[in-house]
């Protein structure tokens, strides 16, 4: 199974330009800016109701454009209907035909294809295989579990072999361990067969592990887009910022910063003081709420021994390189 | 979730899930030509025919009518008894509705189809059991309401109990058990589940079930005729008695208008309150929501239900099964012997087994064309409530008219209207299932839409994003899923097309009667033998409609998830 052509990396894929959507009266995208070469896999990444599922249902062509053109390669797709687009989509609560198998529901893409009927089995079992449902074939939807249900939507967007898959929420309603074990499957994926793919999510972990390079999108706009590393290390604006866990606001050297939780330490001469109001373990350290002497909040990161329960006073310290400023804070 | 994320399925076209270029118009003027040319035309000419004297159009008539206190009584005493029996059928069927929609239970399945029975058995027939059941000497005649009107609400709680029970049930078994069990754990006691979640959801069916029962009970004739005695007539008894016995056309065609403005005052309300928008519920497979009553509470109202259909449906159809074997020689099959024998020698009778294929073939045509201009409507009317507007509840509200306008008129006005080139289908043996037709239209849009307006928008992206054309679209998935739909509009339809009486017995070719129309000839003769035989016939009807509503609603598309 190949998707795409490796080779024409970069120089080629979906470009959208500009693009704007309209929701009655309320503007759900924005002026939209999207390259997705291919063989690359992008996500975006952003709080409910940033116009991310919109974007992808604008691009599979199932929302009209207010403004702005959707190009793959040369071709310009804005005004061709979605079935005629060979892009994928798997949709946030699957949308798995009730009424048809999973084999059939597999299968359906490429009986629109009007492939032979034995190409149709195999190519849909091997999909189903691929996300390793084999023997799945003759059940029935509503039989199967939440991440069943995920793995044969996955399936039935890949057996047409799209040239670009776009997948919504594609990991949101599993339980974590599930979740951590799909994304890394998700990634094996799209590396193996080379898939040219566009996934949005609110989720952190999820854009992180799995893209080549992630988006993201606030109020209908792109904050930001860059490499995963880049992104998470330096965002580019404060609701990126905000968004990505730079939560406590500090004062350093006469200069207003944000730093993640990680960026403060307790220590015996800190700057900061406060009280322990909360805290909560997470898995390899505590994470405290500070209520600060100085009427802010933080949040830090420790690790026991010896961690202060709540009603504690304690002193805080930031670690310089840790932290972010933009101009307007 | 802010208002820029999108709102659960598409507010407007979304180009490429359906065509825009697709002549959405075009395909709406099949069922409203149909309308047009079998309803509009005749009716209006039988109606012109009276109201029409010395070249110009006098309306006096009307004015006759409205001032005549006897017709105003009979007019009030039409809604009133409507209403009555509609809140009745209503409050029996909800439950039943229930019933089936929620509970699994040996013969669960039989039962569903044979309540239907009662709603397709002609009206004359269904008077005369009810006469049986309820007079001195009936098994019922203790209770002394042979001449009053509960045996008029009675025998129409009888008739429209399947119409609830299905369009309601049909509905309630998709809805998701898990709403009313998030409501449960959310504090609310199961009286207040039922009021706040499951009752709301469930409001189109039943708004849609009790707008059809009022209609009928409306319009209802052979009851009233015969249960109704000196003491009741509606607007519609009138109007027989006024178009065959008194031959006063004026008066006929002045009582039709009334009954005509009044059924679309009604039906306009009941539209309103059926509210403009139905909300994507979410449904699920039929076989999943149902189960096995455990608890006795459960088995409880189980035992209720089947007690309330034992004794409603079952009562009054075993007088029936009775009487025709009771022969003065005691229990036999000499009734039915005896309707083999009045073929011959008889010019208005046939064999029965000839009666039998006539009513078959008749109830083929008309199925296959009330499937057709109903499929059509629903579609149409599906589409365009998607779109807003007001085209969508006009064309349902028109389509459901002939309901609200007597058989009696209408039968009468095909013999008046279709008498000329290029429309002289006096003779045609068309003429039979397309007045059918008008009748059964209404049921299968009313069974179709519900469930074609609920299904999840996202499976038509989710087919257009694989590759299925707008045209493939709807085949794949609305067509599907309606599937089940369809057979059920289909039973609607092959069972009305069997009982109608009223129009038929107008419109029928002599020598080509259908079961009804026999078992009327039977029953206007005299003589235990023509009553016993007619009792026979009856049941012959009754197991010919449970057969064929049984079988047709086999057909289902395999992996529904319908039972």
């Amino acid at each position: 199974m190949t998707i795409g052509a490796t080779s024409a990396h970069g120089s080629s894929g979906l470009r959208a330009l500009d693009l704007a959507a309209h929701y009655g009266h309320v503007t759900a995208l924005d002026g939209i800016d999207l390259n997705v070469p291919r063989g690359e896999v992008v996500s975006v990444l952003g709080p409910s109701g940033s116009g991310k599922s919109t974007l992808l249902r604008v691009v599979a062509g199932l929302e009209p454009t207010a403004a702005g053109s959707i190009f793959w390669d040369n071709d310009d797709l804005t005004s061709v209907p979605p079935h005629l687009r060979r892009f994928g989509l798997m949709f946030q609560d699957h949308a798995l035909f009730p009424h048809r198998d999973v084999l059939d529901n597999v299968g359906f893409g490429l009986r629109m294809q009007r492939r032979p009927r034995a190409e149709i089995d195999s190519r849909a079992r091997r999909a189903l295989a691929r996300v390793g449902l084999d023997g799945y074939e003759s059940r029935r939807v509503h039989e199967l579990s939440g991440g069943e249900q995920q793995r044969v939507a996955l399936a039935r967007a890949i057996a047409p072999e799209p040239r670009l898959l776009m997948l919504d929420e594609p990991l949101g309603s599993l339980d974590r361990e599930l979740r951590d074990r799909l994304m890394i499957e998700l990634r094996t994926l799209f590396v193996d067969v080379g898939l040219t793919a566009l996934f949005v999510t609110h989720d952190h972990d999820e854009a992180f592990a799995v893209a080549d390079r992630v988006l993201i999108m606030h109020r209908g706009r792109v904050e930001q887009d860059g490499p995963p590393d880049e992104v998470w290390e330096n965002p580019a604006t404060e609701f990126a910022a905000r968004f990505l866990g730079f939560l406590n606001t500090v004062t350093l050297g006469g200069r207003r910063v944000l730093t993640r939780s990680e960026g403060m330490h307790i220590a015996a001469n800190g700057p900061i003081s406060g009280t322990v109001v909360g805290r909560t373990f997470r898995r390899d350290h505590f994470l405290l709420t500070v209520a600060g002497t100085d009427g802010a909040r933080y949040e830090v990161a420790v690790i026991g021994p010896g961690v202060p329960e709540p009603g504690d006073g304690l002193r805080l310290a930031v670690d310089p390189d840790s932290c972010v400023e933009f101009p307007e804070l | 979730m802010s208002a820029a994320e999108p709102p659960n399925g598409p507010v407007g076209p979304t180009p490429g899930a359906r065509s825009r270029r697709f002549p959405w118009v075009l395909v709406a003027l099949v069922p409203l030509a149909f309308l047009a040319v079998f309803f509009v035309y005749p009716v209006g000419s039988i109606m012109g025919r009276g109201l029409w004297s010395h070249g110009r159009l006098s309306l006096g008539a009307i004015g006759d009518v409205v001032d005549d206190s006897g017709l105003r009584r009979v007019a009030w005493f039409t809604v009133w008894q409507a209403a009555a029996s509609t809140l009745l059928t209503v409050a029996i069927g909800l439950p039943g509705a229930c019933l089936f929609a929620r509970y699994d239970f040996r013969g669960a399945r039989f039962l569903h189809a044979a309540i239907i029975v009662p709603f397709v058995l002609p009206t004359v027939v269904v008077g005369s059991a009810f006469l049986a059941l309820l007079g001195p000497g009936g098994p019922l005649g203790f209770l002394g309401v042979e001449n009053t009107v509960w045996a008029i609400l009675l025998a129409h709680v009888f008739f429209n109990y399947a119409v609830v029970v299905r369009t309601v049930g049909g509905l309630w078994s998709h809805l998701d058990p898990r709403r009313e069990e998030a409501a449960r754990m959310l504090g609310a006691s199961r009286a207040r589940v039922f009021v706040h979640v499951t009752l709301p959801a469930l409001r189109p069916a039943i708004a849609a079930s009790a707008a059809i029962v009022f209609l009928f009970t409306f319009t209802s004739f052979g009851v009233i005729l015969v249960l109704g005695g000196p003491h009741f007539a509606t607007l519609e008894t009138e109007i027989y008695r006024q178009t065959a016995l008194l031959l006063d056309l004026r008066t006929a065609a002045a009582l039709s208008i009334v009954q005509l403005v009044a059924v679309v005052v009604l039906l306009g309300i009941g539209g309103l309150a059926r509210g403009r928008h139905t909300v994507s519920l979410g449904l699920r497979p039929a076989t999943d929501t149902a189960q096995r009553p455990h608890g006795p509470r459960a088995w409880a109202f189980v035992a209720g239900n089947l007690a309330v259909i034992a004794g409603l449906l079952g009562l009054p159809l075993a007088v029936l099964v009775e009487r025709s074997f009771a022969t003065p020689a005691g229990p036999s099959f000499g009734f039915y012997r005896a309707l083999g024998d009045v073929g011959t020698g008889s010019t208005f009778l046939v064999a029965p087994a000839e009666a039998i294929r006539n009513s078959l073939t008749y109830a083929v045509a008309a199925t296959a064309i009330a499937l057709l201009i109903g499929g059509i409507a629903a579609v149409v009317i599906v589409d365009r409530e998607r779109r807003g507007g007001h085209f969508a509840r006009a064309l349902d509200g028109l389509l459901a008219l002939p309901l609200g306008v007597s058989a009696v008129t209408v039968g009468f006005g095909f013999l008046i209207a279709l008498d000329s080139r290029p429309l002289d289908l006096r003779t045609s043996w068309w003429l039979v299932p397309i007045a059918h037709t008008l009748v059964a239209t209404p049921f299968v849009i009313r069974t179709m839409t519900p469930v074609m307006r609920s299904i999840d928008p996202r499976l038509r992206e989710a087919a257009a994003v694989l590759g299925a054309r707008p045209q493939r679209v709807w085949r794949e998935v609305d067509l599907r899923i309606g599937a089940r739909a369809v057979a059920v509009a289909a039973g609607f339809a092959f069972a009305i097309s069997l009982g109608e009486f009223g129009a038929t017995a107008f419109i029928v070719r002599p020598e080509r009667p259908t079961l009804p129309v026999v078992i009327y000839r039977l029953l206007s003769r005299p003589g235990a033998t023509s009553f016993g035989a007619a009792m026979a016939a009856s049941v012959i009807l009754m197991v010919l409609t449970a057969t064929a509503v049984l079988v047709i609603e086999r057909f289902h598309v395999p992996g529904t998830g319908e039972r």
